[in-house]
């Protein structure tokens, strides 16, 4: 049996609006009785209706016509359940007594299958019932025989009831979605200014290796390692026009976005220079920095303040100028392994001009120089204290970026770390007393040989563990096998995909001749003034040599080769390229047994 | 390194995979197990951290030339690492096992 809500809502309507002579529904209205205006609250719900006795049903159905969408009858408890199940009404009224199921075992039922409707309850007092109800979670009871204003009230207050529950819900939802909206947003400016941050840090000289004075060669390696996506620090490693190189590092006061906007708009500031330097007639550090501290002075507020570092390296004269501003000192290590700490001329930059002191290091006796922003040493340390108590130490026992790096993260505690940025300048060609050469045969037997025999005698000279040398096999089987298929066979990258494709490299491979003049050579050098020793591999080749962006590209992930170079960056320390022809560089930290 | 087959589609590689001649042996062994009709190849590598780029493009070219279905077992976490990292997880059927 079902009444829908139009049809009770036209009784109602003609009640009020037609009413017959002398019809004034105020006065037929019992006293307390709220208007027929149905609420609005129950005018979007359905409401189940069980009762037994003809008479009160029809009576409630005059009393609660219009106030919902929909009124579903029923005439007993099992039809209730029925429709309960079938029309999932937002609200149940039943009466206690009816043949069959009374309304106690209506709401048991309803309870039962975990729904939480309201279900207000007729009944007469009667303590046990009511004890029951109250206990099966009834929202209201209405006294029989109902008082109508009473009935009205207590469905409006249910209703309403529900409807807020409702609305706060929605709006729980709501919020929930519009959370998840804000953090995708927020993911996604993240990672967009993570690129810009990527774009405008720059490294010119990342993996290259930098000829200086007498052939010496240098290379420049750079750990930034950013706390945050927007981080406080910022570099600039550049190749200058006349060959020198001018580096800018810099730590913003403060952290976050504020920071953050400081560090790169002087890092791009620094590379709009230097990318103009050609038009300036004659360029010097001290002019570079006047210009840098105008526009400085133009961007920062009062109170903030900026640590930094430039220096204008010339490796053919063999010294750096350095204009340090508040930066932690700068490590230098000898040739000797004497380690020297060098505090900077200036107070951090403001945006009140001061006089610039430039110092200058003379490298022709130097083997390496540690730069790093204040992340590095204030570093936090497991057992308590900061890096720096520790850091002329590790860096004495450490020649490489990425050994002192594994020594910083073994000590300091890592969830509380700043942003970092270390840089590292160099000397490739260190004093060595240990060096091997061998010239393999251009065969894949003779690579093996030459390989054989540059690990034994390897072996012979220090005592390493065999995952060392199993790492060190790795990295000269893929550097030497790169030199002979690119460098002597001239198979270029493309060539060779096309061969594996055809199942044909292996069979090329044995039989392609060299061309005329080829040839590969192993050098190898051990430098043990540092406690930690340094191997350093170099693979020549006269070949055409790598492409310009060899080291810097990963192969597609659907590509059949390309990685031998990925390969060998991942066990060692830096990697490097030379020229003329065919030249990697492989440094290699050993930990021996 | 060692390589022991077992059935007509699975190899067991003991050892590191680290010279010319370790990649050399995987790629006539499994060339072998190929031209004896196996359409699958199970490789089963429990000890190895790395695994050399010759013998990586050429488990490429049997999933995306050969159509053959590799399933790549291996014990070390670096080397289950490194080819995920390489995005050749899924190519491979990559699982790690405990050695």
């Amino acid at each position: 049996m079902r009444r829908s809500s139009r049809c009770l809502a036209e009784k109602v309507t003609t009640m009020c609006a037609e009413p017959s002579a002398g019809y004034r529904p105020e006065e037929e209205a019992p006293p307390n009785l709220p208007s027929c205006d149905p609420g609005s609250e129950t005018k979007s719900l359905t409401l189940l209706l069980a009762e037994d006795d003809p008479l009160s049903r029809e009576m409630l159905l005059v009393l609660i016509a219009g106030r919902f969408r929909e009124v579903i009858v029923s005439a007993n408890g099992e039809e209730a359940l029925r429709l309960f199940h079938e029309q999932h009404p937002d609200i149940v009224l039943t009466d206690q007594v009816m043949p069959g199921l009374t309304g106690l075992d209506l709401m048991r039922r309803i309870r039962a299958c975990g729904a939480t409707t309201p279900v207000i309850l007729m009944t007469s007092i009667d303590q046990k019932v009511l004890l029951q109800a109250i206990n099966l979670g009834v929202e209201r009871f209405i006294p029989k025989p109902f008082d109508a204003a009473l009935l009205i009230r207590t469905l409006d207050s249910v209703a309403r009831q529900l409807a807020k529950g409702r609305l706060l819900e929605r709006h729980r939802e709501q919020e929930v979605a519009l959370l998840r909206y804000r953090d995708a947003q927020n993911s996604l400016h993240l990672e967009l200014a993570r690129r810009k941050e990527r774009h405008m840090v720059r490294h010119d000289l990342r993996h290259q290796a930098l000829e200086g004075a007498c052939g010496m060669r240098w290379a420049i390696k750079v750990a930034y390692a950013p706390h945050e996506i927007m981080c406080g620090d910022g570099y600039s490693v550049r190749r200058l026009f006349d060959g020198r190189q001018l580096i800018f590092v810099v730590d913003a006061m403060g952290s976050g976005m504020s920071a953050s906007l400081t560090a790169m708009l002087t890092t791009s500031f620094f590379n709009y220079q230097v990318e103009n330097l050609h038009l300036w007639g004659s360029f010097t550090l001290p002019t570079f920095l006047k210009r840098f501290q105008e526009y400085l002075s133009s961007i920062l507020l009062e109170d903030e303040v900026l640590s930094c570092g430039f220096f204008l390296v010339d490796l053919v004269r063999e010294e750096v100028q350095t204009a340090l501003f508040g930066l932690p000192p700068l490590l230098l290590r000898s040739r000797d392994g004497s380690v020297l700490k060098i505090r900077g001329e200036n107070q951090p930059l403001g945006i009140y001009p001061r006089a610039v002191r430039i110092g200058t290091l003379f490298l022709s006796d130097v083997a390496d120089l540690l730069v790093m922003t204040d992340g590095v040493s204030d570093a936090e340390l497991i057992q308590g204290g900061s890096y720096r108590e520790v850091l002329e130490d590790d860096f004495r026992a450490e020649p490489t970026l990425g050994s002192l790096q594994r020594r910083f993260r073994e000590k300091t505690v890592q969830h509380a770390l700043d942003d970092l940025t270390l840089l590292h300048l160099l000397r490739l060609d260190l004093d060595c007393d240990w060096n091997w050469a061998g010239t393999p045969e251009l065969t894949l037997a003779g690579l093996s040989e030459t390989l054989r025999e540059f690990l034994a005698a390897l072996s012979g000279e220090l005592a390493l563990r065999q995952v060392e040398l199993d790492g060190i096999e790795i990295m000269l089987s893929e550097a030497l096998l790169n030199a002979l298929e690119h460098g002597c066979l001239c198979i270029d990258r493309q060539e060779k995909a096309q061969l594996i494709l055809a199942g044909e490299y292996d069979d090329a491979l044995a039989g392609m001749v060299p061309v005329p003049g080829a040839q590969i050579t192993l050098l190898a050098t051990l430098w043990r003034v540092a406690q930690t020793p340094l191997l350093i591999m170099e693979i020549q080749d006269n070949g055409p040599g790598l492409p310009q962006d060899a080291l810097e590209t990963e192969a597609e992930a659907t590509s059949v080769n390309g990685r031998g170079l990925q390969m060998i960056g991942r066990f060692c320390d830096s990697l490097y390229s030379g020229g003329p022809g065919g030249h990697l560089i492989i440094l290699k930290t050993l930990e021996g047994e | 390194m060692r390589i022991q087959s077992s059935g007509n589609n699975e190899l067991t590689i003991s050892g590191n995979i680290k010279s010319i001649e370790d990649s050399s042996l995987i790629k006539e062994t499994v060339t072998a197990l190929k031209a004896g009709g196996a359409t699958s190849l199970v490789l089963r590598i429990p000890d190895s951290f790395s695994m050399t780029s010759t013998v990586i493009g050429f488990l490429m070219k049997l999933v995306n030339v050969d159509q053959m279905r590799v399933f790549l077992v291996v014990g070390d976490p670096r080397l289950y690492q490194l080819l995920d990292e390489l995005s050749l997880a899924q190519a491979f059927n990559l699982r790690l096992v405990e050695k």
